[in-house]
Order: structure tokens, then C-alpha cells, then sequence
């Protein structure tokens, strides 16, 4: 037995590299490096990486070889012959694909419905919302489309369901904001004056500059909302809700930061945004499509992970997307939207797991009714309230 | 786990060579880089990964996946290169070639522990502004070296040359005494 072989730090070896070594760290190194042929190749390795950089081409001949590797060392047959290369991701999509196929294809059986009746009042939310001008009048613009002109000559377009910000005057020096409020049951489509879309959920609050400064775009969230923010590399657009500031230079993403949820989620979907904490900005990520920031707002921490976006997105484009999610965060997200109460009659009930994708503008009793169908709860109706059994 | 993955690794049970193999492509080329970050030897580095996802055919009902199957390989590969370092006693007490790793990987897949984010983000701070702003928009948003070039309204070789710098100054700055403490 030679005696045990001492660990040396990487660092004394990046240093030799680059001729840093001190007299003490040579010596160390020239005893590591007698101590055995390994150590050496070692060495030379690093050399060579540092000097020449990476040795891995990964060109689709060296690649095919490594697979053809992996398949004989673990028994897997040489695959058919117009193997092709497939996404893992459309791999993935399929498969769900088919999962809510069968879901959405639930044969609704009309004995089954048993509060059908009951809900025949509760309708799907709808276009509606409250313009509060600089002012600080009040206008509602459920009713029919009319244009209002903000004090500053800025027109201000109501078809009904939409609102557009038009400027026609160079950057005045006074900024002015404007405050759109949803209510529950309520969504809500709007155009700022630099072009950028937001489509707002239910029980959403947005302010926002009739006019933008000519430095920042900046812009204040409660509830959800969906941005397609307008490119403009100069000017950078931040959306603040609570503690969180998002950064944006042209991207679209979603944000759902309703005060009753202690997180808030920022879901990019395409470009790139930097999610900070307004009261400490050193603490901050950047995110990548398919990726979502949660802050914490009680231990003030913000994570990442990676999300399938569409189950964040969905309701913009008018359906519900659920995935795995429990009872009590769907209730919660219907509840917004067809303006109902919820009351669990037991705990248990809210953490079941329920996956579907639903029409948006469905009627609140087929929605039920297929829940219902999973014979795990059953919906008792009174007025206004939902109570799960 | 995310659902995609839970179906992955179910296909893979279920023996489905075609999702292997769109994993192994997803996968092998950013694994090596990454391994040879700590390595820096190519057959060491193949050896390694083409091992782990042997392991992962093989082994599949006994392989329990916390985060995501990204997370899982990287998780395994790093393990697994730390373990070949022990063995030649080897040790990377300042993360230098956790770094390097993530570096070489060239993809910014690796980046997902924030805690190398935030050491890498003070480094940032040191380089000069606009090498600092490209190195970001490549590592931390990982962005095209092409889509860097116009949205940066300069030449793809140009930022190909100033990342090469960026890259040698952060290794400087993070080797760097005085910066060194950050990997404590």
C-alpha cells in the first residue's frame, strides 16, 4: 500500500495555467502531480481545454455514434430504419393532447345534471369595466363604443370591448395616468398609446400613463393581466404589482398577482424579461420562454421553474386550461369569472387534483357537470353560492 | 414534476425507443460540454453521459425525479463528475469548474441554481458595460449570438470576439482573490 494520494484544489491548477502560481502552490502541485499518471493526464486535459478550447463538435455523425453506443451497451435493438428525429416537446403535446381529448369528449348525460337548473342564472364574465380618467371621473364602458378625449388631446377609443390610447401630441412633460378596473365576471381588452396590448382578467386593476415618459413605460398591475409589450429596445416597459417589478424590452408574458394569492406568478411566453423586487432590486432573475417566476411575498423570495404555458395563458384566448391543479385553485379561478361564491364543505375537497380544458364562455352548469362527472364531489346551489360536497 | 416529464419517463417504462432517442438528442450534446467543463477529457466526458443514460434506460422505475428530467440529468452528470474529480483527488473548493461547466455549456440550460446566477451577476458588474451586456444577453437570456448581433446593430464576429473576452475576464474576476470570497 502507497500512502493516501492528498487532494489538491483546482484553483492552484487554473492558476499554473495562467502562470499564477506561488512558490508554496508549486510545490504542492509538482507533489500532486508525481503522485500518479492520472493526476498528469489530468493536468494536460485541462491544458489543452484552456488553451484550445472544447474538443465536442457533437456533429450528427459523432452523435449518431454515441447512440449507437448507448444501444449496445444497454441490449436496445438498432431502431428502424426512418427513425427520425423527433421534439420531445410535440412528443409530449401529442400525448396530452389525446389525455384531453378524452376529457373534453365526457358525454354529458343529461341525468346527470343535477344543478342544471339551479345555475341557469350565472352567466360567464364578459366585457366590462370602469375607465377612471386623470381627472378622476368615472366612466362605464360596458355600454355601447364612444371615443372620450383625455385633457392632454389624447384620444381614447371604446368599441365595447376594447379601449385604444391614441396620442396625437409629442410627449407632453406631465405625465397623466388612467385607471381601468375589472370587475369579477368582467375581462377587458386594451391598447396603450405606444401600441402595447393587455388583455385584463377578472377583478384586475391596471394604471397607466395616458402618455408615456420618454425614458420608461411604466405601468401598475393587480389581478392578471397579458402583455404584448411593443418593441422598443430604448425605452424599457415595467409592470409593477405589490413587491414585484417586471422588466420588459418587447416580449409577451402573463402576470397574475391577485392580492388574495401570497405569490405572484410572471409567465413569459416569447423574448425575455428580468423579474426584480421593488424594494430590493439586487434580488432579481431573468426569465426564458416557457419559463415562470413565483415571488413570495411573505418570505420574499422569488424562484423559477418551468411551466407549459398554455395552462397561464389559456384564458386569453378563451378557455380554461387546468392541469393537476387542486379543486380549491379552480374553484377559485371560476369563481372570479362567473362571479359566485365558493364554500368547501370539507377540507379534503380542495386538494383534489383535477385536470380538463374548458370553454370560457361555457355555461357554469356544464362545467359543474363535468366535474361532477368525476364522481369525486358534488355542487349544491343557492343564489349565488357554490357549495362543494 | 411537470407533467411533459411525467409522460416522458412513463413512455420510457413503457420501453418507448423513440422518446429515448428524442431525449438523447435533446440532451447529449449540451450533457458533454457541460461534463467537460470539470473534466475537460472527451472520452472521460462521453463515458460519462452515455453511462448515465444507460442508467436511465435501465433503471428507469428506480430513478425518482423531484424537479424535472432537465434538473435530473444535469443533477447526475455534475454527481457524477465530482466523483471521477475525488477519485483523482481533485478538488473544486470555488466552484471554478462548476462554472466553467455551465460556461462551456453554451446554452445557458444548465443555469437553473440561482445561487450561481447571483455569483455570476456580480461578476457581470466588473466587466466593461457593453461586454457585461453581451455576455448577459447570451448566459442569462440566452439569446442567439445572431439575434445578439442585431439587436446590438453590430457584427456577428464582433460579438463572437467580445463573449471569447468576456468569458477569459470573468474567469479572471472570478478567480481573482479579492472576488473569490463570493464562492464561499
Amino acid at each position: 500500500m502507497t500512502e493516501l494520494n492528498q487532494n489538491i484544489d483546482f484553483e492552484i491548477i487554473w492558476k499554473k495555467i495562467h502562470n499564477q502560481t506561488s512558490e508554496e502552490e508549486e510545490t504542492l502541485l509538482k507533489q500532486w502531480l508525481s503522485e500518479n499518471n492520472a493526476h498528469r493526464k489530468y493536468f494536460d486535459s485541462a491544458l489543452h481545454y484552456y488553451t484550445n478550447g472544447s474538443q465536442f463538435a457533437n456533429s450528427p455523425a459523432e452523435l449518431k455514434k454515441a447512440l449507437r453506443n448507448i444501444h449496445r451497451k444497454a441490449g436496445i435493438f438498432s431502431p428502424a430504419r426512418n427513425t427520425r428525429i423527433i421534439a420531445i416537446t410535440s412528443i409530449a403535446a401529442s400525448i396530452l393532447f389525446l389525455i384531453y381529448f378524452q376529457f373534453l369528449n365526457l358525454e354529458i348525460n343529461p341525468e346527470n345534471l343535477g344543478v342544471e337548473q339551479q345555475v341557469q342564472s350565472i352567466v360567464p364574465g364578459s366585457n366590462k369595466a370602469v375607465l377612471i380618467l386623470a381627472d378622476g371621473t368615472e366612466h362605464d364602458l360596458t355600454s355601447d363604443g364612444n371615443t372620450f378625449t383625455d385633457a392632454d388631446g389624447t384620444e381614447i377609443k371604446n368599441t365595447g370591448n376594447s379601449l385604444e390610447y391614441s396620442s396625437k401630441n409629442a410627449l407632453s412633460t406631465e405625465i397623466k395616468y388612467n385607471t381601468l378596473k375589472i370587475p369579477r365576471g368582467g375581462e377587458y381588452f386594451l391598447i396603450l398609446s405606444d401600441s402595447t396590448k393587455v388583455w385584463l382578467n377578472s377583478e384586475t386593476t391596471l394604471r397607466f400613463p395616458v402618455q408615456f415618459a420618454a425614458d420608461v413605460r411604466s405601468v401598475e398591475l393587480t389581478g392578471e393581466a397579458y402583455f404584448e409589450v411593443k418593441k422598443n429596445t430604448k425605452v424599457p416597459f415595467i409592470v409593477t404589482s405589490g413587491n414585484q417589478n417586471i422588466k420588459i424590452l418587447g416580449t409577451q408574458f402573463n402576470v397574475s398577482s391577485y392580492p388574495e394569492n401570497q405569490n405572484i406568478y410572471t409567465t413569459l411566453v416569447e423574448g425575455n424579461v428580468e423579474v426584480s423586487m421593488s424594494n430590493n432590486p439586487q434580488i432579481n432573475l431573468t426569465l426564458k420562454p416557457n419559463e415562470q417566476s413565483i415571488l413570495n411575498s411573505s418570505n420574499n423570495q422569488i424562484q423559477k421553474r418551468i411551466v407549459d404555458i398554455n395552462q397561464y395563458v389559456a384564458w386569453k384566448d378563451g378557455r380554461f386550461v387546468f392541469r393537476e391543479q387542486p379543486l380549491e385553485e379552480i374553484m377559485g379561478t371560476l369563481s372570479k369569472w362567473y362571479d359566485v361564491q365558493v364554500v368547501f364543505s370539507n377540507e379534503r375537497d380542495k386538494k383534489l387534483m383535477f385536470t380538463g380544458n374548458l370553454e370560457r364562455y361555457a355555461n357554469f352548469g356544464d362545467i359543474l357537470a363535468k366535474i361532477e362527472k368525476t364522481n369525486e364531489v358534488s355542487f349544491v346551489i343557492e343564489n349565488n353560492t357554490i357549495t362543494i360536497n | 414534476m411537470k407533467v411533459e416529464d411525467k409522460i416522458l419517463v412513463g413512455e420510457i417504462r413503457n420501453r418507448n425507443r423513440k422518446v429515448f432517442e428524442a431525449l438523447f438528442y435533446e440532451y447529449y450534446p449540451h450533457l458533454t460540454r457541460y461534463a467537460e467543463g470539470f473534466l475537460f477529457d472527451k472520452h472521460a466526458c462521453e463515458d460519462i453521459v452515455q453511462n448515465l443514460f444507460i442508467h436511465f434506460w435501465e433503471k428507469t422505475n428506480q430513478i425518482d425525479i423531484q424537479l424535472s428530467l432537465k434538473s435530473y440529468f444535469y443533477q447526475s452528470v455534475k454527481n457524477r463528475c465530482l466523483n471521477h474529480l475525488r477519485d483523482i483527488n481533485v478538488q473544486d473548493k470555488h466552484k471554478i469548474l462548476y462554472l466553467e461547466a455551465l460556461l462551456n455549456e453554451d446554452d445557458s440550460s444548465g443555469w437553473v441554481d440561482l445561487e450561481i446566477i447571483k455569483k455570476v451577476q456580480d461578476a457581470i458588474a466588473q466587466l466593461p458595460p457593453q461586454m457585461g451586456e453581451l455576455f448577459k444577453q447570451k448566459y442569462m437570456f440566452g439569446r442567439k449570438i445572431q439575434d445578439i448581433a442585431v439587436i446590438n446593430q453590430i457584427s456577428e464576429n464582433t460579438v463572437k470576439t467580445q463573449i471569447r473576452r468576456a468569458k477569459e475576464k470573468m474567469r479572471k474576476i472570478l478567480i481573482d482573490s479579492s472576488s473569490l470570497k463570493f464562492f464561499f
